[in-house]
């Protein structure tokens, strides 16, 4: 080439390179002044608050479903006569964990919903297309279950002295957590049970706050010299929230004389330690299981005694207590005295009047009861003993006594002391309750708010004139009968036997059913789902079921479908106890499976001619002594498939509600079993004898069941799982066999 | 070869520099590499260029056919080409002119024949590509040729060492190559830039006999560059003697062995010792090579010269002759 | 070409030991953390007893580490070898084989890193060359600038700006799902790599390749911009070093056509650009974490720092394994490249 056109060539290259870059700045200034183009579709994020946070993303409270349970807020544009309420056909998650992208998929309308982070809402909020803007409901009298805590070690000095527990409590900023690490989103909490629960109570408590002379106060009284200890404050790898807790902490509690050192720690290495106490503090959050203050009594607060027996008795007069108890502590609840102490006589306590009097009398089995060091040795740390490693015996028969009755007003009170116990010796620091606050587009309607639940997206609909988007997975484009989802993480598994986080339990809940379930924004009780009609014994183990007829699971991989009886159901259950993993402890703690059978509706009816069964629903109470009286009581007509008693270990009240829990949704045991079907169902005599099954079914990840639900579920809710690309998106399509589609023609005109 | 006047008879120039200066643009300064060199080069001769390293005898050698690269710059001067009885002025040609000059009537060989061969190339494609780009030989052919030019400079085995690589060879036999390369295209003049240096005294000789015997054969005109006074002896018909970028003397062989001139090179014949003669003390021009930043004053020699007047460092001595054929520059000898 | 086969032979030996020992040293890396991973494994605070027992018993958790190391690599090699990978290593956490976990994803970064690659050698080539030619002039200035820009900035950032601008504001781009085509579903792809890029191609699918491109197109941009800063510099200095060999003074000096000097000056420099283009590729099959999450692609990137993160031990040596083996393999390609290029090396 010669030199001329050399040089011509390179000197041009020059001029347009320059140019490009100033025309694509231009450009850039351009289109931010622009609104965005044609509106896409953007999907919602599902609550993902989890209790074990992914060490991927902060798990920390992003936007959880408003709790409303009498009025919905919906400030999406109420559909006119010409806009009609579309059917979700479909349901996208879109996987992305970085927060900032998954905001620009919301904002240009790909995403109907997303997780955004609670300081990145401000950004998002009022974003327009057309008619339709992003909208932020907040709620500042709503509150949901998920509590903020921090763990002392209470066997560790100088952590093992109350006072100094309650002096940290005290040197605590408060107010600048919630306001500037959760934006505002956190409220006080003072106890271990969250508001909205019963045991909560605001009465006869110490109401903590960011006070350092009372502090420093507590750490003279207690005699202790702080200069001597240090404490070291963990907390997770990739959580910024609690990074900044561990830094305001760490900045006050110096200030009472304390060495403090802060340590982040990778999730793993952070759980190992705690388990086997090997920590000072940490910070962590919950939430719920299931609706029930055990829940957060049991596994946050149980300190491992073990008792011979334990009694709740009412009493009259305060005089009968020397009769009853060797020794006694007194509680002042709202609506009642609690009086708690070892089983024997001679308790002196002060004259109680103008309240029920509850008397919760104990008998230790110190034999039985492991010490706490065998506990940290053996890292039951949150397993069989609380995080803190603190064990209050008062507290522990109290708990007990809460899980053994059904009874309400016995319930509360005994609640309510534990609280009081949790609020005068935290051994953990109360840091808050999370603030309902939740965003979507408000071309989205019919939105509810459940604190364990996730919406079933079924029931929520979308203006029939919703921009439509192109998602860039396949042909799938956000438009208004697909719902999307911008959403982090993945779920562990698709097995439900070993999910144990939200976003596993919102996929179970729109592709599973389970025997019951809380209807929408129902808290309180239960509704029939997959059982009809269900009663119980006398004692409270022995639960009867009746489950619904006609239904039919739908499997995609293979297109085929499955008729769901009793059988399936108690081998779904069984196999749920067998296998031992993650959330599997919610049902082998509290049912006996191998005692658990399933029975015809003859046999369920001259069972219950010998022996009448009782039922409590929507405050009615009864005795029945037939299958069409229990049918009758629940208002059932249709069909049904057999039944299955559950028989529990001890009685527990929050049965139902854990029996509501998605990962106990029924799967079709043909379809687990494939060829062995009908020998296994043999062997168990086709569930009157299930231990026989311990043969085909092994417990672990190993299991041939485990290994093929993990990829491939198959449920009876109304969707199904169609397709999905592991971290990248999951694809869920409604189900043409559902049972219950009857209610989608009732409100949005659509048959499958 | 034939030493002497009597080639001169014939003589028609095949080359004339007149007053060329090159200057290289450096950060420290402006280098004057050379200032005003001028000289004649006659058919079927060989001229030679003498001088220490750094006078500027092989930025001349470039300068010839314009190539220098920046930072240096020919400032100054001509070069006449006599092709065909016609003089062309080198310098004033076209890029592409000059490169069709290039490796066909003017050639070159360099240094250090390990630099002058691409490593990634085998000598038979290095050859070969000479031709071709001049067109005097398609690829096919050229590669046919490669191997008898191979014979011609006495490469044992040619038609195996035609498909070898540069790392492959000896440095003899590289160099035999590279002056195998330049003669390819048949040149009217070979520019040779110290062929000898980098190889060993064995090698010298066969190298220097290789060139005689092809000059001969070829009938070509051979410019050779050398700091080497013995190779000047053996090889060359006239003689210029440059220092600090300037001609100092030039003459036939004979003149400059038997009558030099100039102090500087009556000085460079005395450090070459005669090894039948026992010798004291090796004798050498006291004082280093000039800056040619701020080349010295007038005669650019005077700070080292035994017999320097006053007039020499004010100013330049012209080059006068002083015999038939001989030039020396110097105040000692200016009536 | 007698030396090199040898010299391949010689190469390819060295290639087992060189991977055993990478993986090794990685174990013991992370046997040397003092945490429990079976607990996490188990599925986190509330994991029952019983269950991190059944898991420390499986991985061999109490045992040395020499039996944990042969544990795992006997598992990795029952994967390749038995063809329904009987006994091979299943995951913790997943409970799938490691090795699906990553070839479910390694088409993902090889894709990004093909369209990062792209990018590179259509920018960083160029712009080396005309800032070699145009040395020391303004030209060379500014690509010299480009080029620290394009190292210096922050991949998120450059990615968040260019989402904004590329996806949000222009529709240019997706940042959701990887494409495949369509013939995945109805099996009948004419040839199956199992890389959407390729079996689209193959099939013809021409919808579906403007799908996969444009899904790729930016992140691979973001990605290869830094790198192709680097190459441009590489590029430019060794172009530069090649014109200034004596050689090219030689070859002008014969006359040679300014086209074929390049020539000359090209394939000179072309060892230290092969091999540095080489590298840069290696790396990049190694996944891009960051890019990964920021355009939401599920890469091998991503799912080694979080097989790290969640102290994954097994997922840990399959991806160490799955680098080293793609790094050593695409090392010795830029070698046998080399040796193709320069007689010279064939020792």
């Amino acid at each position: 080439m010669n030199y001329k056109l050399k040089t011509a060539l390179s000197k041009s290259a020059a001029i347009a390179i320059a140019v490009i870059l100033i025309l694509v700045a231009v450009a850039g200034i351009y289109f931010a002044m622009k609104p965005a183009p044609s509106p896409t579709t953007s999907p919602s994020p599902s609550p993902t608050t989890s209790p074990s946070p992914s060490p991927t993303a902060s798990p920390s409270p992003t936007t959880s479903p408003s709790p409303s349970p009498t009025t919905s807020p919906s400030p999406s544009p109420s559909p006119t006569p010409t806009v009609t309420k579309t059917f979700h056909k479909r349901v996208i998650y879109i996987i992305n964990n970085d927060a900032t992208a998954r905001i620009q998929l919301y904002k240009a309308g790909v995403a109907d919903r997303s997780v955004v982070p609670l300081d990145r809402l401000k950004d998002v909020e009022g974003t327009k297309l057309g008619n339709y803007e992003i909208v932020v409901e907040r709620n500042p009298n709503f509150v949901t279950l998920q509590i903020i805590y921090g763990v002392f070690n209470t066997a560790k000095a100088p952590l093992n002295n109350t006072l100094v527990r309650q002096a940290l409590v005290w040197a605590t900023p408060y107010q600048t957590i919630y306001d500037k690490i959760y934006s505002g989103f956190l409220v006080p909490l003072r106890g271990i049970i969250p508001k909205g629960l019963i045991g909560w109570t605001d009465y006869n408590v110490i109401d903590y706050d960011y006070d350092m002379d009372k502090a420093r106060e507590l750490i003279e009284k207690s005699g202790i010299d702080p200069s001597k200890y240090t404490i070291t404050i963990y907390y997770n790898v990739g959580n910024d929230q609690r990074a900044q807790i561990s830094a305001l902490l760490a900045n006050t509690w110096g200030r009472l004389g304390f060495n403090i050192v802060i340590q982040p720690l990778n999730w793993p290495v952070l759980l190992g330690k705690v388990a086997h106490g090997e920590f000072d503090y940490y910070t962590i959050g919950w939430v719920p299981d299931y609706l029930d203050p055990d829940n957060y009594a049991g596994p946050l607060f149980y300190g491992g005694t073990r008792f011979k027996e334990v009694k709740i008795l009412t009493v009259e007069s305060s005089d009968e207590i020397s009769n009853l108890l060797k020794n006694a502590k007194v509680f002042d609840t709202k609506e009642a005295y609690v009086v708690v102490g070892e089983k024997g006589t001679g308790a002196q306590v002060p004259e109680l009047t103008g309240k029920k009097i509850i008397v919760v009398q104990y008998e230790p089995d110190w034999e039985e009861t492991f010490t706490i060091k065998e506990a940290m040795e053996k890292g039951w740390g949150f397993s069989f003993i609380n995080p803190y490693f603190y064990r209050n015996v008062t507290a522990d028969a109290l708990i007990i006594a809460g899980r053994e009755t059904a009874d309400v007003t016995l319930r509360k009170p005994i609640y309510e002391a534990v609280f009081q116990i949790s609020n005068y010796e935290v051994p953990g620091l109360w840091l808050g309750q999370v603030l309902f606050v939740r965003t979507y587009w408000n071309w989205v309607g019919g939105i509810y708010y459940h604190p364990t639940l996730a919406n079933r997206y079924d029931l929520v609909w979308e203006n029939s004139d919703a921009p439509v988007a192109d998602i860039g997975i396949k042909d799938y484009k956000n438009d208004p009968s697909t719902y999307v989802i911008a959403t982090i993480g993945w779920p562990d598994t698709f097995d439900p036997a070993k999910s144990y986080e939200t976003f596993g339990w919102e996929i179970f809940l729109q592709v599973g059913d389970t025997l019951v379930t809380y209807w929408k924004e129902e808290t309180e009780e239960v509704t029939p789902d997959l059982a009809v009609a269900w009663a119980h014994d006398e004692s409270g183990t022995e639960w009867y079921f009746v489950i619904r007829g006609g239904v039919k699971a739908y499997d995609p991989w293979n297109d085929k479908t499955y008729p769901i009886d009793a059988t399936d159901v108690l081998f779904e259950f069984w196999r749920l106890a067998r296998s031992q993993l993650d959330p599997t402890w919610m049902i082998s703690e509290f049912i006996d499976v191998n005692s658990s059978k399933v029975l015809t509706e003859e046999e369920f009816n001259s069972l219950l001619s010998e022996k009448p069964l009782k039922v409590e629903w929507r405050g009615k109470t009864a005795e029945v002594h037939t299958l069409d009286e229990l049918l009758s009581f629940f208002g059932y007509e249709g069909p049904t498939a057999g039944v299955v008693m559950f028989k529990l270990y001890k009685p527990y009240a929050p049965f139902l509600s854990i029996l509501a829990d998605p990962f106990t949704m029924v799967i079709p045991a043909e379809y687990m079993l494939g060829d062995k079907y009908e020998e296994v169902m043999e062997a168990g005599e086709w569930g009157k004898n299930p231990s026989a099954w311990a043969k085909y079914v092994q417990p672990g990840e190993d299991d041939a069941i485990h290994q093929l639900l993990k990829d491939k579920l198959v449920g009876t809710g109304p969707y199904y799982v169609k397709e999905y690309e592991v971290d990248s998106y999951i694809v869920l399509e409604y189900n043409p066999y559902y049972w219950n589609a009857s209610i989608w023609e009732l409100y949005y005109g659509f048959k499958p | 070869m034939i030493k002497g006047m009597k080639t001169l008879g014939l003589k028609r120039k095949i080359l004339e520099v007149k007053d060329l200066h090159v200057h290289f643009y450096t950060y420290a300064g402006v280098v004057k590499a050379i200032s005003g060199v001028s000289f004649e080069i006659y058919e079927g001769e060989t001229f030679c260029l003498v001088g220490e390293t750094g006078c500027g005898k092989s930025v001349t050698s470039r300068a010839i056919t314009k190539l220098i690269e920046s930072p240096g710059k020919i400032v100054k001067g001509q070069v006449l080409f006599y092709r065909d009885g016609s003089p062309i002025d080198l310098l004033k040609l076209s890029d592409e002119e000059l490169r069709r000059i290039r490796g066909r009537e003017i050639a070159y060989i360099f240094q250090d024949p390990t630099a002058a061969l691409d490593p990634l190339y085998s000598v038979g494609y290095q050859i070969a590509e000479t031709m071709v780009a001049h067109n005097t030989a398609t690829w096919k052919e050229a590669f046919r040729r490669a191997v008898d030019i191979l014979k011609s400079v006495l490469i044992p085995d040619p038609e195996k060492r035609v498909k070898n690589y540069p790392h492959e060879l000896s440095g003899g036999m590289k160099q035999r190559v590279v002056i195998g390369i330049s003669l390819s295209n048949k040149p009217k003049l070979l520019i040779a830039d110290e062929p000898t240096t980098a190889v060993d005294v064995t090698i010298q000789a066969q190298i220097l006999d290789l060139l005689r015997k092809l000059r001969q054969e070829e009938k070509m005109t051979l410019l050779l560059i050398t700091h080497n006074m013995g190779v000047v002896a053996e090889m060359c018909d006239r003689v210029a003697v440059m220092y600090a970028g300037k001609i100092v003397e030039i003459g036939t062989v004979h003149q400059i062995f038997k009558n030099p001139q100039h102090p500087y090179t009556k000085g460079l014949l005395k450090a070459v010792p005669n090894p039948l003669i026992k010798i004291e003390k090796l004798e050498s021009i006291p004082g280093t090579v000039p800056n040619l930043i701020f080349p010295p004053s007038g005669c650019r020699f005077h700070p080292r010269c035994p017999r320097k007047l006053d007039i020499c460092d004010k100013k330049e001595p012209p080059l006068i002759e002083v015999e038939e054929g001989h030039k020396v520059a110097c105040w000692l000898y200016v009536k | 070409m007698a030396g090199l086969k040898e010299y391949l032979i010689r190469r390819l030996i060295t290639f087992i030991p060189t991977i055993i020992g990478v993986t090794i040293i990685v174990f013991l890396i992370a046997n040397v953390i003092p945490a429990d991973p079976a607990r996490a494994w188990a599925g986190g605070e509330r994991a029952r007893p019983e269950v991190i027992e059944r898991i420390r018993k499986m991985y061999h958790l109490d045992d040395p580490w020499y039996i944990q190391y042969i544990f795992v690599m006997k598992g990795i090699l029952n994967y390749f070898i038995n063809p329904n990978h009987e006994g091979a290593l299943i995951d913790p956490l997943t409970s799938r084989y490691v090795f699906d976990d990553i070839f479910l994803r390694f088409p993902t970064t090889l894709q990004l890193a093909i369209f990062a690659e792209i990018f590179i050698l259509s920018i960083g080539i160029p712009l080396g060359l005309i800032s070699a030619l145009k040395k020391d002039t303004l030209l060379d200035t500014f690509v010299r600038i480009f080029a620290l820009i394009g190292v210096s900035l922050p991949i998120f950032w450059i990615g968040y700006i260019f989402i904004w601008i590329f996806f949000t504001n222009l529709g240019w781009t997706t940042l959701a799902g990887v494409p495949v085509p369509k013939c995945y579903e109805t099996g009948t792809c004419p040839i199956t790599t199992h890389v959407p890029l390729f079996d689209a191609i193959f099939a013809g699918e021409f919808d579906t390749l403007m799908q996969i491109i444009k899904r790729f197109w930016l992140p691979g941009f973001t990605l290869g911009l830094g790198y192709a800063g680097v190459l441009a510099r590489i590029v430019r200095n060794s172009f530069l070093d090649a014109l200034n060999s004596d050689f090219i003074e030689f070859a002008k000096a014969k006359g040679l056509p300014k086209r074929w000097i390049w020539k000359h000056a090209l394939k000179n420099a072309m060892v230290p650009i092969i091999t540095v283009i080489g590298l840069q590729f290696g790396g990049l099959l190694g996944g891009a974490y960051i890019t990964e999450t920021v355009f939401g692609l599920p890469g091998v990137g991503r799912y080694a720092v979080q097989a790290i993160s969640n102290l994954d031990m097994p997922a840990v040596i399959g991806t160490t394994l799955l680098f080293s083996f793609l790094y050593v393999t695409v090392n010795l390609i830029v070698d046998i490249t080399y040796s193709i290029i320069d007689p010279r090396v064939r020792y």
